[in-house]
Protein backbone atom coordinates (compact mmCIF):
# COMPACT_ATOMS: atom_id res chain seq x y z
CA UNK A 1 0.00 0.00 0.00
CA UNK A 2 2.78 2.58 1.02
CA UNK A 3 4.79 1.82 -2.33
CA UNK A 4 1.69 2.23 -4.54
CA UNK A 5 0.95 5.48 -2.64
CA UNK A 6 4.89 6.45 -3.15
CA UNK A 7 4.51 5.49 -6.84
CA UNK A 8 1.58 7.16 -7.39
CA UNK A 9 3.51 10.59 -5.55
CA UNK A 10 6.47 10.23 -7.46
CA UNK A 11 4.23 9.65 -10.81
CA UNK A 12 2.31 12.51 -10.20
CA UNK A 13 5.21 15.13 -9.36
CA UNK A 14 6.24 13.99 -12.79
CA UNK A 15 3.19 14.38 -15.07
CA UNK A 16 3.58 18.34 -15.45
CA UNK A 17 6.36 17.55 -16.86
CA UNK A 18 5.46 15.95 -19.00
CA UNK A 19 3.20 18.28 -19.87
CA UNK A 20 6.03 20.79 -20.63
CA UNK A 21 7.34 18.82 -23.49
CA UNK A 22 7.71 21.45 -26.59
CA UNK A 23 8.01 20.50 -30.38
CA UNK A 24 8.92 22.88 -32.69
CA UNK A 25 6.48 24.72 -35.41
CA UNK A 26 8.14 25.83 -38.65
CA UNK A 27 5.81 28.36 -40.43
CA UNK A 28 6.42 28.15 -43.98
CA UNK A 29 3.72 30.90 -45.16
CA UNK A 30 2.81 32.43 -48.41
CA UNK A 31 4.01 35.40 -48.18
CA UNK A 32 7.32 34.13 -47.09
CA UNK A 33 8.02 37.31 -45.04
CA UNK A 34 5.63 40.14 -43.03
CA UNK A 35 3.16 37.74 -41.79
CA UNK A 36 1.74 37.44 -38.19
CA UNK A 37 -0.34 34.92 -36.57
CA UNK A 38 -1.89 34.14 -32.92
CA UNK A 39 -1.93 31.35 -31.52
CA UNK A 40 -4.72 29.92 -29.85
CA UNK A 41 -7.06 33.53 -29.75
CA UNK A 42 -4.10 34.86 -27.11
CA UNK A 43 -0.28 35.30 -28.21
CA UNK A 44 0.47 37.68 -31.29
CA UNK A 45 3.54 36.80 -33.08
CA UNK A 46 5.86 37.65 -36.14
CA UNK A 47 8.75 34.58 -36.68
CA UNK A 48 9.05 31.65 -38.75
CA UNK A 49 9.63 29.04 -36.03
CA UNK A 50 7.76 28.67 -33.01
CA UNK A 51 7.97 26.27 -29.61
CA UNK A 52 4.88 24.91 -28.42
CA UNK A 53 3.76 22.21 -25.99
CA UNK A 54 2.78 19.29 -27.41
CA UNK A 55 -1.30 19.32 -28.43
CA UNK A 56 -3.22 20.79 -30.99
CA UNK A 57 -3.15 24.80 -31.34
CA UNK A 58 -5.17 27.29 -33.04
CA UNK A 59 -3.44 29.47 -35.43
CA UNK A 60 -5.13 32.70 -36.62
CA UNK A 61 -2.15 33.43 -39.30
CA UNK A 62 -2.74 36.87 -41.58
CA UNK A 63 -0.28 38.94 -44.02
CA UNK A 64 -0.99 42.17 -45.24
CA UNK A 65 -3.38 41.88 -48.20
CA UNK A 66 -3.88 38.71 -47.23
CA UNK A 67 -7.34 37.20 -45.90
CA UNK A 68 -6.95 35.48 -42.00
CA UNK A 69 -6.65 32.07 -42.08
CA UNK A 70 -7.96 29.86 -39.46
CA UNK A 71 -6.30 26.40 -38.96
CA UNK A 72 -4.94 23.99 -35.76
CA UNK A 73 -1.93 22.08 -35.65
CA UNK A 74 -1.06 19.53 -33.76
CA UNK A 75 2.28 19.86 -32.33
CA UNK A 76 4.37 16.86 -31.31
CA UNK A 77 6.94 16.90 -29.12
CA UNK A 78 10.64 17.02 -29.41
CA UNK A 79 9.73 17.03 -32.79
CA UNK A 80 9.60 19.95 -35.49
CA UNK A 81 6.58 20.34 -38.16
CA UNK A 82 5.77 22.11 -40.87
CA UNK A 83 3.29 24.06 -41.62
CA UNK A 84 2.89 24.80 -45.01
CA UNK A 85 0.11 27.82 -46.00
CA UNK A 86 -0.33 30.03 -48.60
CA UNK A 87 -2.84 33.15 -47.85
CA UNK A 88 -5.27 33.87 -50.42
CA UNK A 89 -5.19 37.84 -51.24
CA UNK A 90 -8.41 39.48 -49.51
CA UNK A 91 -11.16 40.93 -51.59
CA UNK A 92 -10.51 44.10 -51.05
CA UNK A 93 -7.07 44.11 -52.22
CA UNK A 94 -8.45 42.27 -54.87
CA UNK A 95 -11.17 44.76 -55.69
CA UNK A 96 -8.42 47.80 -54.66
CA UNK A 97 -5.87 46.07 -57.54
CA UNK A 98 -8.25 46.80 -60.18
CA UNK A 99 -9.25 50.13 -59.42
CA UNK A 100 -5.89 50.46 -59.61
CA UNK A 101 -5.15 48.97 -62.33
CA UNK A 102 -7.97 51.07 -63.94
CA UNK A 103 -6.74 54.16 -62.48
CA UNK A 104 -3.08 53.81 -63.86
CA UNK A 105 -4.56 52.61 -67.27
CA UNK A 106 -6.76 55.68 -67.23
CA UNK A 107 -4.07 58.08 -67.00
CA UNK A 108 -1.69 56.54 -68.69
CA UNK A 109 -4.18 57.15 -71.91
CA UNK A 110 -5.22 60.66 -70.57
CA UNK A 111 -1.58 61.12 -70.56
CA UNK A 112 -0.43 59.33 -73.56
CA UNK A 113 -3.06 60.45 -76.31
CA UNK A 114 -1.86 64.64 -76.15
CA UNK A 115 1.87 63.25 -76.09
CA UNK A 116 1.26 61.10 -79.03
CA UNK A 117 -0.96 64.29 -80.82
CA UNK A 118 2.24 66.81 -79.68
CA UNK A 119 4.63 64.25 -81.47
CA UNK A 120 2.22 63.42 -84.18
CA UNK A 121 2.32 67.61 -84.81
CA UNK A 122 5.87 67.55 -84.58
CA UNK A 123 6.07 64.73 -86.95
CA UNK A 124 3.83 66.45 -89.30
CA UNK A 125 5.80 69.78 -89.07
CA UNK A 126 9.12 68.18 -89.55
CA UNK A 127 7.36 66.76 -92.43
CA UNK A 128 6.22 70.05 -94.01
CA UNK A 129 9.48 71.11 -93.35
CA UNK A 130 11.47 68.89 -95.35
CA UNK A 131 8.35 69.65 -97.82
CA UNK A 132 8.76 73.51 -97.81
CA UNK A 133 12.75 73.33 -98.08
CA UNK A 134 12.26 71.45 -101.18
CA UNK A 135 9.39 73.80 -102.90
CA UNK A 136 11.90 76.52 -102.02
CA UNK A 137 14.97 74.80 -103.01
CA UNK A 138 12.79 74.00 -106.40
CA UNK A 139 11.93 77.80 -106.31
CA UNK A 140 15.87 79.00 -105.70
CA UNK A 141 16.57 76.75 -108.99
CA UNK A 142 13.85 78.45 -111.06
CA UNK A 143 14.96 81.86 -109.95
CA UNK A 144 18.70 80.98 -110.87
CA UNK A 145 17.25 79.27 -114.02
CA UNK A 146 15.33 82.87 -114.99
CA UNK A 147 18.44 84.88 -114.37
CA UNK A 148 20.66 82.89 -116.71
CA UNK A 149 18.22 81.04 -119.64
CA UNK A 150 18.35 82.60 -122.98
CA UNK A 151 15.47 80.71 -124.65
CA UNK A 152 12.50 82.43 -124.60
CA UNK A 153 10.54 79.45 -125.07
CA UNK A 154 11.81 77.91 -121.53
CA UNK A 155 11.34 81.36 -120.02
CA UNK A 156 7.38 81.33 -120.95
CA UNK A 157 7.01 78.05 -119.75
CA UNK A 158 9.20 78.94 -116.23
CA UNK A 159 6.64 81.71 -115.75
CA UNK A 160 3.69 80.11 -116.87
CA UNK A 161 4.10 76.85 -115.14
CA UNK A 162 6.82 75.89 -113.30
CA UNK A 163 6.89 78.71 -111.05
CA UNK A 164 3.19 79.27 -109.97
CA UNK A 165 3.88 74.85 -109.80
CA UNK A 166 6.37 75.62 -106.95
CA UNK A 167 5.00 78.42 -105.95
CA UNK A 168 1.80 76.05 -104.92
CA UNK A 169 3.68 73.60 -103.64
CA UNK A 170 5.50 75.95 -101.17
CA UNK A 171 2.48 77.45 -100.06
CA UNK A 172 1.00 74.03 -99.34
CA UNK A 173 3.72 73.04 -97.46
CA UNK A 174 3.91 76.32 -95.47
CA UNK A 175 -0.05 75.67 -94.65
CA UNK A 176 0.62 72.21 -93.57
CA UNK A 177 3.46 73.43 -91.49
CA UNK A 178 1.63 75.91 -89.88
CA UNK A 179 -1.06 73.53 -89.29
CA UNK A 180 1.78 70.98 -88.03
CA UNK A 181 2.84 73.85 -85.32
CA UNK A 182 -0.42 74.69 -84.28
CA UNK A 183 -1.51 71.00 -83.90
CA UNK A 184 1.71 70.67 -81.78
CA UNK A 185 1.32 73.63 -79.72
CA UNK A 186 -2.51 72.43 -79.03
CA UNK A 187 -1.03 68.83 -77.76
CA UNK A 188 2.18 70.67 -75.87
CA UNK A 189 -1.01 73.01 -74.30
CA UNK A 190 -3.33 69.88 -73.82
CA UNK A 191 -0.40 67.48 -72.77
CA UNK A 192 0.74 70.41 -69.95
CA UNK A 193 -3.21 70.85 -69.25
CA UNK A 194 -3.93 66.75 -69.01
CA UNK A 195 -0.78 66.46 -66.72
CA UNK A 196 -2.12 69.09 -64.20
CA UNK A 197 -5.53 67.57 -63.94
CA UNK A 198 -4.38 64.25 -63.93
CA UNK A 199 -2.31 64.93 -60.96
CA UNK A 200 -5.06 65.79 -59.07
CA UNK A 201 -6.75 62.96 -59.67
CA UNK A 202 -7.11 60.40 -56.24
CA UNK A 203 -4.94 57.43 -56.39
CA UNK A 204 -7.09 54.41 -54.71
CA UNK A 205 -6.56 53.63 -51.33
CA UNK A 206 -6.23 50.33 -49.90
CA UNK A 207 -8.21 50.32 -47.17
CA UNK A 208 -6.94 46.55 -45.36
CA UNK A 209 -9.95 45.53 -43.13
CA UNK A 210 -8.24 42.23 -42.64
CA UNK A 211 -5.63 43.74 -40.45
CA UNK A 212 -8.47 45.93 -38.60
CA UNK A 213 -9.97 42.46 -37.81
CA UNK A 214 -6.51 40.88 -37.06
CA UNK A 215 -5.59 43.62 -34.74
CA UNK A 216 -8.82 42.72 -32.60
CA UNK A 217 -8.29 39.07 -32.07
CA UNK A 218 -5.22 39.97 -30.00
CA UNK A 219 -4.12 42.44 -27.48
CA UNK A 220 -0.69 43.66 -27.31
CA UNK A 221 0.69 46.65 -25.81
CA UNK A 222 2.66 48.82 -27.77
CA UNK A 223 6.23 50.65 -27.19
CA UNK A 224 4.62 52.89 -25.07
CA UNK A 225 2.77 50.29 -22.85
CA UNK A 226 -1.05 49.59 -24.26
CA UNK A 227 -4.52 51.57 -22.38
CA UNK A 228 -8.18 50.28 -23.27
CA UNK A 229 -10.42 53.51 -24.04
CA UNK A 230 -13.94 53.57 -23.89
CA UNK A 231 -16.46 56.05 -24.66
CA UNK A 232 -20.12 56.81 -23.13
CA UNK A 233 -22.41 59.20 -24.99
CA UNK A 234 -24.89 60.54 -22.43
CA UNK A 235 -28.51 61.57 -24.42
CA UNK A 236 -29.02 65.08 -22.87
CA UNK A 237 -31.80 66.62 -25.04
CA UNK A 238 -35.38 65.79 -23.79
CA UNK A 239 -37.21 64.03 -26.11
CA UNK B 1 1.56 76.15 -71.61
CA UNK B 2 5.45 78.26 -72.50
CA UNK B 3 6.17 75.85 -75.16
CA UNK B 4 2.65 76.47 -76.77
CA UNK B 5 3.74 80.60 -76.98
CA UNK B 6 7.15 79.76 -78.13
CA UNK B 7 5.24 77.19 -81.01
CA UNK B 8 2.71 79.89 -81.73
CA UNK B 9 5.70 82.60 -82.03
CA UNK B 10 7.15 80.43 -84.04
CA UNK B 11 4.06 80.01 -86.29
CA UNK B 12 3.42 83.65 -86.82
CA UNK B 13 7.55 84.14 -87.48
CA UNK B 14 7.47 81.18 -89.65
CA UNK B 15 3.74 82.61 -91.80
CA UNK B 16 5.82 86.18 -92.22
CA UNK B 17 9.13 85.05 -92.67
CA UNK B 18 8.09 82.19 -95.43
CA UNK B 19 6.06 84.44 -97.17
CA UNK B 20 9.34 85.83 -98.53
CA UNK B 21 10.50 82.39 -100.08
CA UNK B 22 7.56 82.65 -102.87
CA UNK B 23 8.44 84.15 -106.04
CA UNK B 24 6.49 87.51 -107.17
CA UNK B 25 6.14 86.66 -111.09
CA UNK B 26 5.78 90.42 -111.55
CA UNK B 27 8.70 90.70 -110.42
CA UNK B 28 10.67 88.84 -112.67
CA UNK B 29 11.27 91.46 -115.26
CA UNK B 30 14.94 91.93 -115.90
CA UNK B 31 15.60 89.11 -118.24
CA UNK B 32 15.51 90.71 -121.75
CA UNK B 33 15.14 87.07 -123.77
CA UNK B 34 11.74 87.47 -121.38
CA UNK B 35 8.70 88.55 -123.09
CA UNK B 36 7.28 90.48 -120.19
CA UNK B 37 10.63 92.36 -119.83
CA UNK B 38 10.79 95.04 -118.35
CA UNK B 39 14.17 96.84 -118.15
CA UNK B 40 16.58 99.00 -119.91
CA UNK B 41 16.04 99.36 -123.78
CA UNK B 42 17.63 96.75 -125.57
CA UNK B 43 17.83 98.46 -129.01
CA UNK B 44 19.34 101.95 -129.80
CA UNK B 45 19.28 103.17 -133.01
CA UNK B 46 23.42 104.61 -133.45
CA UNK B 47 23.04 105.57 -137.12
CA UNK B 48 20.36 106.36 -140.19
CA UNK B 49 21.08 107.39 -143.41
CA UNK B 50 18.95 108.14 -146.63
CA UNK B 51 19.85 106.39 -149.92
CA UNK B 52 18.72 106.98 -153.22
CA UNK B 53 18.10 103.71 -155.06
CA UNK B 54 16.60 102.55 -158.35
CA UNK B 55 14.71 99.81 -158.82
CA UNK B 56 13.47 98.64 -162.36
CA UNK B 57 14.06 101.67 -163.78
CA UNK B 58 12.64 103.95 -161.04
CA UNK B 59 14.48 105.80 -158.50
CA UNK B 60 13.36 105.81 -154.90
CA UNK B 61 14.52 107.21 -151.11
CA UNK B 62 15.51 103.82 -149.02
CA UNK B 63 15.86 104.81 -144.95
CA UNK B 64 18.53 102.67 -143.29
CA UNK B 65 18.85 102.70 -139.65
CA UNK B 66 21.46 100.73 -138.37
CA UNK B 67 20.53 99.70 -134.62
CA UNK B 68 22.95 98.36 -131.77
CA UNK B 69 21.54 95.51 -129.35
CA UNK B 70 22.62 95.92 -125.67
CA UNK B 71 24.24 92.31 -125.46
CA UNK B 72 25.76 93.65 -121.75
CA UNK B 73 21.96 93.11 -120.57
CA UNK B 74 21.91 89.67 -121.81
CA UNK B 75 22.73 86.83 -118.80
CA UNK B 76 24.86 84.93 -120.97
CA UNK B 77 27.24 85.46 -124.23
CA UNK B 78 24.52 83.91 -126.73
CA UNK B 79 24.12 83.85 -130.18
CA UNK B 80 20.61 85.22 -131.00
CA UNK B 81 17.58 86.72 -133.35
CA UNK B 82 15.93 90.04 -133.52
CA UNK B 83 12.50 90.24 -135.22
CA UNK B 84 11.57 93.62 -136.63
CA UNK B 85 8.16 94.09 -137.22
CA UNK B 86 6.86 97.00 -139.12
CA UNK B 87 3.32 97.07 -140.45
CA UNK B 88 2.70 93.98 -141.83
CA UNK B 89 6.19 93.28 -142.58
CA UNK B 90 8.23 91.19 -139.74
CA UNK B 91 12.21 90.40 -140.83
CA UNK B 92 14.21 88.16 -138.64
CA UNK B 93 17.84 88.93 -137.93
CA UNK B 94 20.02 86.28 -136.89
CA UNK B 95 23.39 87.89 -135.18
CA UNK B 96 26.17 86.24 -133.54
CA UNK B 97 30.03 87.70 -132.64
CA UNK B 98 30.77 88.47 -135.85
CA UNK B 99 28.13 91.06 -135.92
CA UNK B 100 29.02 93.04 -133.20
CA UNK B 101 25.46 93.44 -132.39
CA UNK B 102 24.81 95.48 -134.91
CA UNK B 103 22.26 94.94 -137.93
CA UNK B 104 21.00 97.20 -140.43
CA UNK B 105 16.52 97.58 -140.53
CA UNK B 106 15.59 99.73 -144.18
CA UNK B 107 12.55 100.65 -145.82
CA UNK B 108 12.72 101.95 -149.24
CA UNK B 109 9.94 104.47 -150.78
CA UNK B 110 10.16 107.04 -147.91
CA UNK B 111 10.03 110.66 -148.92
CA UNK B 112 12.51 113.05 -146.57
CA UNK B 113 10.86 113.97 -143.22
CA UNK B 114 9.07 110.48 -143.04
CA UNK B 115 9.36 108.66 -139.73
CA UNK B 116 9.54 105.19 -140.13
CA UNK B 117 9.50 102.81 -136.86
CA UNK B 118 10.16 99.21 -135.91
CA UNK B 119 8.81 96.91 -133.24
CA UNK B 120 12.07 94.87 -132.40
CA UNK B 121 12.05 91.93 -130.14
CA UNK B 122 15.47 89.62 -129.14
CA UNK B 123 14.38 85.99 -129.55
CA UNK B 124 16.31 82.59 -129.58
CA UNK B 125 15.34 79.14 -130.98
CA UNK B 126 12.42 80.55 -132.47
CA UNK B 127 11.31 82.54 -129.60
CA UNK B 128 10.70 85.83 -129.14
CA UNK B 129 10.91 87.59 -125.79
CA UNK B 130 11.74 91.70 -124.54
CA UNK B 131 12.21 94.50 -127.16
CA UNK B 132 11.05 97.87 -127.41
CA UNK B 133 10.50 100.46 -130.73
CA UNK B 134 13.04 101.82 -132.45
CA UNK B 135 12.70 104.55 -135.31
CA UNK B 136 14.60 106.43 -137.67
CA UNK B 137 14.01 109.96 -139.99
CA UNK B 138 14.17 110.32 -143.67
CA UNK B 139 16.32 112.80 -145.12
Amino acid sequence: MFRSLASLFIASCFLPVCAQETGTLRMLIDPGHDFSFIVDHKHRMQQREVKLSEGLHHFSIWAPERVIVDTTVFVIADRTTDLLLRLPFSADHLEYRKQLANYQTKKRWVRTVPIVAMAGGLVWSGISIGQYGKAKKALDKDRADYEINVDPGTLSTLKGSTIPAHNADLKKARTSLIGGLAFTAIGAGATYYLFRLTSKWDRPLFDDREKVRFDGMAWIPGAQGGILMAGLTIELSRP
Amino acid sequence: MKHAHLLLILAVLCTTACKKDEIDLSSLTSNPFDAEYNGDPIFAMVDQETVEQTISGVVQQRLNVTVSVRSDLFPIATSYQVRAERGSTTQVFFLNAQDHDRFVVSVAGVSPGDVECWSLQLGNAGEFGGGNDVCGTAE
